[in-house]
């Protein structure tokens, strides 16, 4: 029997201490977004000593990257299955508004709240229904997805919003504990289940598989559409939850509200290392690519840099972060 | 007609673990029509790779008209008006006749297309190849096969190709359309286009070749006259076949069971394989045999419920059952280890661990968490068993070797206990040695009495460890042989001739 020394970590014997400080640093996705996200702060701490290492600024982060990461966590899931979801940002508005409504009609804040999870989890099926039964690609699925549900959020507020004086959620959206803001508490719980559930579970090992080779995935028995419906559900659940944050955080249900955040979360994944071909991508990479470039749009603001120009450094940011790994895996 | 247009002289190809062509020469004479011999593996696709710029030879030179000519990437080939058609067409569906034929040559009007006179062209070279006045304009995709190759023949003229070469044309041509083909290539061999020819088909190349080269195992065996069409096929097997059956494969006791673990009743789909019936009992080696596209994959995939048939009963262990998609096979204790490993055998970017586990997971689980001690000690289970190299689960399957990644697709499903396994071509494309593990792993599974079938393009290897073999040809069984009885000749002429 051959005994085997800390199965899977290929060490090599001779490795000298600059080989090992690289292999650490960069072998990793995460572990480079960690010293770039380490680095930046640094410069920002000399540049801005007063304002940008206050605990105040570093809630206010916390508090800006909370619903991105929490939406990525879902699109990480779809994106590692080889798909992607564009409906993610108007699934996030349209659960704002239907509880805003039912609020309205005197529901019960948890019914209300309940209903809301419901139906963006029903836009979640639908387009796994769409893209597993209809066959239609991702792309266009939820693009259709995303326009639909836009429409409804304007069909039901006519354009306005809606005030929110719910206690639980304003307390989810802009309460503390302690003196952490809850909506971050509440993102780092969805994070660790995330990092556990695509790491650990059965489920994530065949999302994974998936992605890598839906055809070998399905001649090995597993059921490509169950699983694939159950992702696209789970992005839906997740957006339901981001908006949740979104609604108590301003204190009311805006239309727009789920603008754009779809591209958001497809950028902190794709930063995070998760590929767009599928099969490869971690839940912590996605955490940290929602934190680098929340970091960064912060950190532009207290420079004073023109909030036009702060959009056209996040995009750099992005080619910039997935170049880089181009070449490092070439060079593997 | 006496000048060598095309010489290939000692030319060596060596892949990993194999030695792909031996020295091996090939001459072809202007206005020829030259067809090549050999079992699958002989070396006669390499041989044309290397002709098409495809592949680069270790050694060896190739002389055009005399003249040593440089083919180092497929435009070369085209340069010194070489043409090859392979087996999968090299067309664009969605484009039209037209438009393929031009492709890269494109006639421009101004910053636009002379789409006018394309068409034109098109018409001109496709009613020289015997298909007038058809519309041009039509794209790929609806055209038939016959017509797509056509095409692909249109193409070679349009290229004012010296040397033209068919991998295997009429494998998926009907009786008529084959007519059609051979008068045309007539014509073209009046023209003075010399033709490579490569076929399973030897009743063909007897009628029709001028001469025929056989190779065997990457080497030269003969080049056979046949000006007067005299050569005899049962010739041509000799030479193809000609070998001793080395002591290759390990030793198996035969089991001598009439339990019938499988049986397949009149299985059928339409266009690609009908009324498969046969009996696969307890420890029983069954290999399959058959010419590539003889649906030999695709009866496989039937039984384990990846491809719709369209009539058919399959009893397991004696019982009827109900297979509608793989899941359903592996329920009822049927694997299938896929042709092509890597497309659908294993999930690359996953690592070993997870791909020996990936039928499987449930079994690892405790309310959808996998538990990493019962995972791991299945493992390392068949790491140790079937000798998996390098011995570490958490690598990535893409940078395991090709004989590993079998293994590891055969891990996969012996973790789901199986009492029968099918294993379509498990040793394509690795070497020799992961080969005789394999072998050794298959019997040991047999003298377990797990029932299985094998299927193989390989025929001594089949005739090595099978108890049984059967040979499918278009889509039937058409023969049966049995272990004492094996003869190479007489299932290659089952499996090729009518």
């Amino acid at each position: 029997m051959l005994k085997f020394i800390s199965p899977g970590k290929e060490k090599d014997q001779n490795e000298t201490i600059s080989e090992r400080i690289k292999r650490i640093a960069f072998g990793r996705r995460e572990s480079g977004l960690f010293l770039l996200l380490a680095g930046i702060c640094m410069i920002m701490i000399i540049l801005e000593p007063d304002t940008f290492f206050t605990s105040e600024n570093m809630f206010n982060i916390l508090r800006q990257v909370s619903v991105v990461a929490i939406i990525a966590i879902g699109q990480t899931f779809v994106m590692v299955s080889g798909g992607i979801d564009l409906s993610i940002g108007y699934n996030l508005g349209l659960c704002g508004i239907v509880i805003a409504k039912f609020l309205g009609a005197g529901f019960h804040p948890i019914s209300s709240i309940l209903v809301g999870i419901i139906v963006s989890a029903l836009v979640g099926f639908c387009n796994g229904l769409v893209i597993t039964k209809l066959r239609l690609p991702p792309f266009i699925a939820t693009l259709g997805m995303a326009n639909i549900a836009r429409g409804i959020i304007y069909v039901l507020t006519k354009g306005y919003s809606i005030s929110i004086g719910d206690p639980f959620i304003l307390y989810l959206g802009s309460g503390n504990v302690g003196i952490i803001p809850a909506m971050a508490i509440l993102m780092m719980i969805l994070v660790s289940i995330g990092i556990y559930q695509l790491d650990q579970t059965a489920f994530g090992t065949r999302v994974k598989a998936i992605g890598g080779n839906e055809l070998a995935t399905k001649l090995s028995g597993i059921s490509v559409s169950k699983n694939k419906i159950a992702v696209y559900t789970m992005a839906g659940v997740l957006a339901a939850i981001g908006g949740i944050i979104t609604i108590g955080r301003q204190y009311a249900a805006n239309p727009g509200a789920g603008a754009n955040f779809e591209m958001d979360s497809i950028a902190a994944t794709i930063v995070g290392g998760t590929s767009l071909a599928g099969g490869q991508g971690t839940v912590l990479g996605t955490l940290l690519g929602s934190l680098l470039l929340t970091v960064i749009k912060n950190a532009l603001i207290l420079l004073s840099v023109n909030m036009y120009w702060q959009t056209v450094a996040v995009g750099a940011i992005i080619i910039i972060v997935c170049t880089i790994d181009v070449f490092t895996r070439k060079n593997k | 007609m006496n000048r060598n247009i095309l010489e290939m002289n000692n030319i060596t190809k060596a892949f990993p673990g194999v030695i792909a062509l031996d020295n091996v020469s090939f001459h072809l004479k202007k206005g020829e029509f030259h067809a090549i011999c050999g079992e699958n593996g002989a070396g006669k696709s390499t041989l044309m790779k290397i002709l098409g710029g495809v592949y680069e030879p270790d050694a060896g030179e190739i002389l055009i008209n005399g003249q040593s000519a440089r083919i180092e990437n497929p435009l070369d080939s085209i340069r010194n008006k070489i043409s090859i058609i392979y087996q999968e067409f090299n067309l664009v569906p969605e484009l039209s006749i037209t438009e393929n034929l031009f492709l890269g040559k494109e006639i421009r009007k101004g910053a636009g297309l002379n789409k006018k006179k394309m068409n034109k062209e098109a018409k001109k070279t496709m009613a020289r190849l015997g298909l007038k006045d058809y519309d041009c304009q039509r794209l790929i995709s609806s055209c038939s096969i016959a017509i797509q190759q056509l095409v692909e023949i249109g193409k070679a003229v349009f290229n004012d190709a010296d040397i033209l070469v068919m991998d295997e044309p009429t494998a998926v041509l009907s009786e008529k359309e084959t007519k059609a083909l051979f008068e045309l290539i007539d014509q073209l061999l009046e023209k003075g286009i010399s033709i490579i020819y490569i076929s399973h088909r030897l009743e063909e190349i007897v009628s029709t070749c001028h001469r025929i080269t056989i190779l065997r195992d990457g080497k030269y065996v003969d080049t056979m006259d046949n000006s007067s069409y005299n050569v005899n096929k049962e010739d041509i097997i000799k030479l193809m076949v000609g070998r001793d059956l080395v002591d290759y494969y390990p030793e198996k006791k035969h089991v001598e069971n009439q339990y019938n673990v499988l049986e397949i009743k009149k299985l059928t789909k339409e266009k690609i394989f009908k009324d498969i019936s046969f009996k696969l009992s307890k420890g029983e080696i069954l290999g399959f045999s058959g010419l590539v596209g003889a649906g030999r994959s695709e009866i496989m995939k039937g039984i384990f419920g990846a491809l719709k048939t369209d009539g058919g009963e399959i009893f397991v262990n004696g019982e009827k059952v109900n297979i509608k998609n793989p899941s359903d096979a592996i329920r009822k204790g049927i694997a299938l280890l896929p042709e092509d490993r890597k497309k659908e055998g294993l999930v690359m970017k996953l690592n070993l661990s997870d791909n020996i586990c990936l039928a499987t997971l449930r079994q690892f689980c405790k309310l959808g968490a996998v538990i990493k001690k019962r995972k791991d000690s299945i493992v390392y289970k068949f790491i140790e068993d079937l000798r998996i190299r390098p011995a570490l689960p958490e690598r990535l399957m893409e940078n395991f070797s090709g004989g590993n990644q079998q293994k590891a697709v055969i891990a996969k499903w012996l973790s789901a206990n199986p009492g029968i396994v099918i294993l379509d071509e498990p040793t394509r494309g690795i070497d020799v040695g992961a080969k005789y593990e394999i072998y050794t792993i298959i019997n040991e599974l047999a003298q377990k009495g797990v029932g299985i079938i094998f299927v193989s393009s390989e025929l001594l290897e089949l005739i090595g460890i099978c108890d049984r073999i059967l040979v499918v040809r278009e889509g039937r069984i058409v023969s049966e042989h049995l272990k004492d009885r094996f003869s190479e000749e007489e299932i290659i002429r089952s499996a090729t001739i009518n």
